[in-house]
């Protein structure tokens, strides 16, 4: 950078000015952002580049497509949600993933609040342990039962429906009105 | 030339007392401001620190606070600047005391109206543009007079050629007009209510365009003139370069108005204003920093007084803190850095570097400075100021990197996936819990520099009742100079730009040119073209209970912590839903897109859980989510929603683009009653306890929004 430190004639209220040649380094910082400027463009809005409102669709498919192949034969029949439901492992686990997930709507016992009483004989979307698992699995959006697939695992899934199945006939202290058909387990 | 006078030597007198005002209201707004932060930061570690008022919870609070330190605080430093060294600069007493007078009044009347309003939950929720229209004629109005007041004085200057910093207060002046003018046009429903003229993705990049240049032409420009004043003056060494002065000057004002959609990368703004607003800011870089050189550059030769002089640290700390914020937000402008950073409090951090940084300690120079020169005593304690300078550069420095860290945690949570391609952390919760501890060190940093604010507050009393007690002389300083004749004007060996920087009129209007370039390729084709909005046609208007409800959630500023734009990112669509199109937001007055996600993005929120859910959430947000720091919403449960206004709401609407049909707007209340009444007895189904009046409550006015929300379209394009 060259500073000849030549001062400019002026004088402002006593400030002066020099009159340096703008300093290499600056200079060509300018020019490398215009450069890339006029670049960025004929690679992303005319080029190749995919935006992220481009790609997006195709990342989501793919992640659900190798989701899948992990969900195939993960044990959620109802013979193995049966036998899960005596498991004390998978109940003790479920009944974790209760208390964080499930607890603020259905109540802490079970007994229901925003969501049905899980403790009595009555079941809103049939009383098999394969419709509790299709219920918390995939929801029940117009009743406000959310979608779980999305946030816990097949092992999760399956421990906290064994979990709620377990609950069954536990008679908890202020439960929620019976919603649904009445159905009596096998 | 002893005894030899010059008939043409004028002699006047600055006025002082003016600039005097403006300092003092500086550091009384900045305390202000600053405690209103301070809270704000606080209520984040511990919510309940809202005292269970609805004017102090956090939704409020945050734009006082945003509006507090931009306009209050950094714009009384800016006047106190402008007023003192315009007047030396251009060799003449301002234009008219009347006017600055008016000006200073007006100013503070302003700022006691927005924080009345703020609080009271009446705002037009575009960030830093909150408020109503009455006051928004009020500023327009007292910016005008400012803006004659300026060029009055300018015209009457009794030198010749105007100096960089006046450059840059003629930039202020005329862009923060033009964009408060633009960003502001609204239809009034009432005193107190009225609705932007935009829509949806257009009035977000208004906004944006408003509120990026806000930061560029309130907080940028002015305070690059205040530096070249002041920071020459304190150091008594010659500005370092004035081609680069020229250079920098230029593409500055020409670029920055450019940046504004950088802050609506990758949400559904079309592509193509993303792009624009991205590499604009990244050519920002170059011209921010030849404003931090010719600041720093200046020091060479005198750095050892750095050492000693209070003014001088806080100047060259201001400066290096704007040539830090003005990489760090180029870098942010960009697509995939800013798809991490956007919505964190890595923003946060990112505006305190500057406000607190630059802002703040360029304006505590300036008053370091100014003090001994006003009130004609040597500041009370030089130890006093040193101690401020580090208590407050500390504070900065817990504050910023607090903040780095928490922003840049949270978005990696946010995006994380496992091996089964499960989000690793799929409850937003999880997330925030996670950034308590960073809070509470903002909170500190941010204490420490409020103290810092009040050591300084205290060593100016001081020093005035020192200048009071020594019956220092206040009058106005005078000054003498001879008028400059027009014939020098045309000196043969003048570049055009000397020219130019004799002629303030031409140089304004040049200025103007280059402001609005940026602006109009953005804007005109936005608004115009319709392409770039695709219609939906299942999008429909809001009912008269949604758009009540809409209203509530504005009023309670749910935008300062929620988002309601999905973002075309893999875990935002399996976090949220199907990502925002811009067709959603078309009857959107004002948009509503938000820019931080203290809370999760809710544009998906609609019909995802059962009324009571909100319901009870609103009561209680603990009860729901463990560990959620969202304050509860009591008032709305016993405050009746008001409906006075709701067939005017919509026939302003009607004018505003939105369908709504002759038989909607005249049953408007009827059709308010009937939704509540229907919404009531869905929570009685859903196992809520009948109470009566509960249909006329506000609470079901916002679930109703709520359960509205980016609904149109579900199950329709996935």
């Amino acid at each position: 950078m060259s500073e000849k430190d030549e001062l400019r004639e002026h004088e402002f209220d006593g400030i002066q000015e020099y009159d340096n040649d703008l300093p290499r380094w600056w200079v060509w910082l300018f020019w490398i952002t215009i450069i890339i400027s006029v670049i960025y463009p004929f690679v992303y809005d005319f080029g190749p580049g995919q935006f992220a409102s481009e790609s997006v669709d195709a990342e989501v498919a793919e992640l659900m497509k190798s989701r899948a192949a992990l969900v195939t034969g993960n044990g959620s029949d109802e013979l193995s949600l049966l036998r899960l439901a005596s498991d004390q492992e998978a109940l003790s686990s479920g009944r974790e993933i209760y208390a964080t997930r499930c607890a603020a709507c259905h109540a802490e016992a079970g007994q229901g609040l925003i969501g049905p009483n899980l403790t009595d004989d009555n079941w809103l979307h049939g009383g098999k342990i394969t419709d509790l698992h299709r219920v918390v699995v995939n929801g029940v959006l117009e009743k406000g039962m959310v979608p779980w697939k999305d946030q816990l695992s097949p092992e999760q899934l399956n421990s906290v429906v064994a979990f709620v199945w377990s609950l069954h006939g536990t008679n908890p202290p202020n439960p929620k009105a019976p919603e649904g058909d009445k159905v009596v387990r096998e | 030339m002893e005894g030899f006078v010059n008939k043409n030597l004028e002699k006047f007198a600055y006025d002082d007392k003016i600039v005097r005002y403006f300092v003092l209201a500086t550091v009384l707004w900045g305390i202000v401001g600053m405690l209103a932060g301070l809270l704000a930061a606080l209520q984040l570690a511990l919510p309940e620190l809202n005292f269970g008022l609805p004017w102090l919870t956090f939704g409020r609070l945050r734009p006082l606070h945003t509006n507090a330190v931009i306009f209050a605080f950094a714009g009384n430093t800016i006047f106190a600047g402008v007023y003192y060294s315009t007047q030396r600069l251009c060799k003449a007493r301002m234009f008219s005391d009347a006017l600055s007078k008016f000006h200073f009044w007006g100013w503070q009347l302003i700022i006691v109206a927005a924080a009345i309003t703020l609080l009271s939950g009446i705002t037009v929720s575009k960030e830093y543009a909150e408020l109503e229209w009455p006051i928004d004629i009020a500023i327009a109005v007292v910016w005008v007079a400012f803006g004659v007041n300026f060029f009055g004085t300018l015209i009457r200057r009794r030198e010749q050629h105007i100096y960089v910093a006046l450059w840059f207060y003629i930039a202020t002046i005329i862009t923060v007009a033009l964009l408060h003018i633009v960003n502001s046009l609204a239809i009034p429903v009432s005193l107190f209510k009225s609705y932007s003229v935009f829509a949806g993705v257009q009035d977000g990049l208004v906004q944006w365009w408003y509120g990026h240049n806000a930061v560029a032409f309130f907080l940028t420009t002015p305070f690059l003139g205040l530096m070249y004043y002041f920071m020459p003056k304190a150091a008594e060494r010659p500005v370092y370069s004035y081609r680069l002065s020229i250079i920098h000057f230029w593409s500055l004002i020409f670029l920055y108005i450019w940046a504004g959609p950088h802050h609506l990368l990758n949400t559904s703004l079309p592509e193509w204003a993303q792009t624009v607003g991205m590499l604009f800011s990244v050519m920002l870089i170059a011209p921010s920093w030849g404003g931090m050189i010719n600041g720093l550059l200046t020091l060479r030769g005198a750095w050892d007084k750095l050492r000693t002089d209070a003014v001088l640290k806080f100047l060259v700390v201001g400066i290096t803190f704007y040539g830090m914020a003005t990489f760090e937000g180029p870098m942010m402008s960009i697509r995939s850095i800013n798809a991490l950073s956007h919505y964190t409090d890595y923003t946060i951090g990112h505006v305190h570097g500057g406000a607190l940084g630059w802002n703040g300690f360029i304006a505590f120079g300036m008053i370091y400075y100014l003090m001994p020169r006003l009130w004609k005593v040597p500041m009370y304690s030089s130890r006093l100021m040193m101690v401020h300078f580090w208590t407050a550069t500390i504070g900065i420095v817990l504050y910023i990197t607090s903040m780095w860290t928490a922003g840049v945690t949270q978005g990696l949570m946010w995006r994380e996936f496992n091996e089964q391609g499960m989000l690793q952390y799929p409850d937003f919760i999880e997330t925030v819990i996670k950034l308590k501890p960073f809070y509470w060190v903002r909170a500190l940093g941010g204490a420490l520099y409020l103290f810092g604010t009040l050591i300084a507050a205290y060593n100016m009393v001081k020093t005035i009742a020192a200048a009071r007690a020594k019956g220092a002389d206040l009058s106005d300083t005078p000054a003498s100079a001879v008028r400059f004749s027009v014939v020098d004007a045309t000196k043969a060996q003048s570049t055009w730009h000397q020219r130019l920087e004799g002629r303030p009129v031409m140089f304004s209007v040049l200025t103007l040119v280059a402001v609005t370039i940026g602006g109009m390729v953005e804007i005109v084709p936005m608004l115009a073209i319709a392409s770039n909005i695709p219609t939906i046609k299942s999008v429909k208007p809001y009912t008269p209970l949604e758009l009540e409800g809409r209203d509530i959630y504005i009023r309670e500023g749910c935008y300062t912590c929620h988002s309601q734009m999905v973002r075309p990112f893999r875990d935002e669509v399996i976090r949220y839903g199907e990502y925002s199109k811009s067709g959603e937001f078309v009857y959107d007055h004002p948009f509503q897109f938000g820019s931080k996600r203290t809370g999760p993005d809710l544009h998906r929120v609609g019909g995802k859980y059962p009324h009571l859910w909100h319901y009870r959430h609103m009561l209680d947000p603990t009860t729901i989510s463990a560990g959620s720091i969202m304050p509860p919403y009591p008032w709305l449960f016993t405050g009746e929603l008001d409906t006075s206004t709701t067939v005017k709401k919509l026939e302003v609407m009607k004018r505003l683009g939105v369908p709504y049909s002759e038989e909607e707007i005249r049953h408007g209340r009827a059709l308010v009653e009937a939704q509540a009444t229907k919404i009531v007895d869905e929570l009685i189904a859903q196992g809520l306890r009948r109470e009566e009046g509960l249909e006329k409550k506000e609470i079901i006015a916002l679930i109703a929004y709520l359960q509205r929300l980016g609904s149109d379209i579900k199950g329709e394009v996935k």
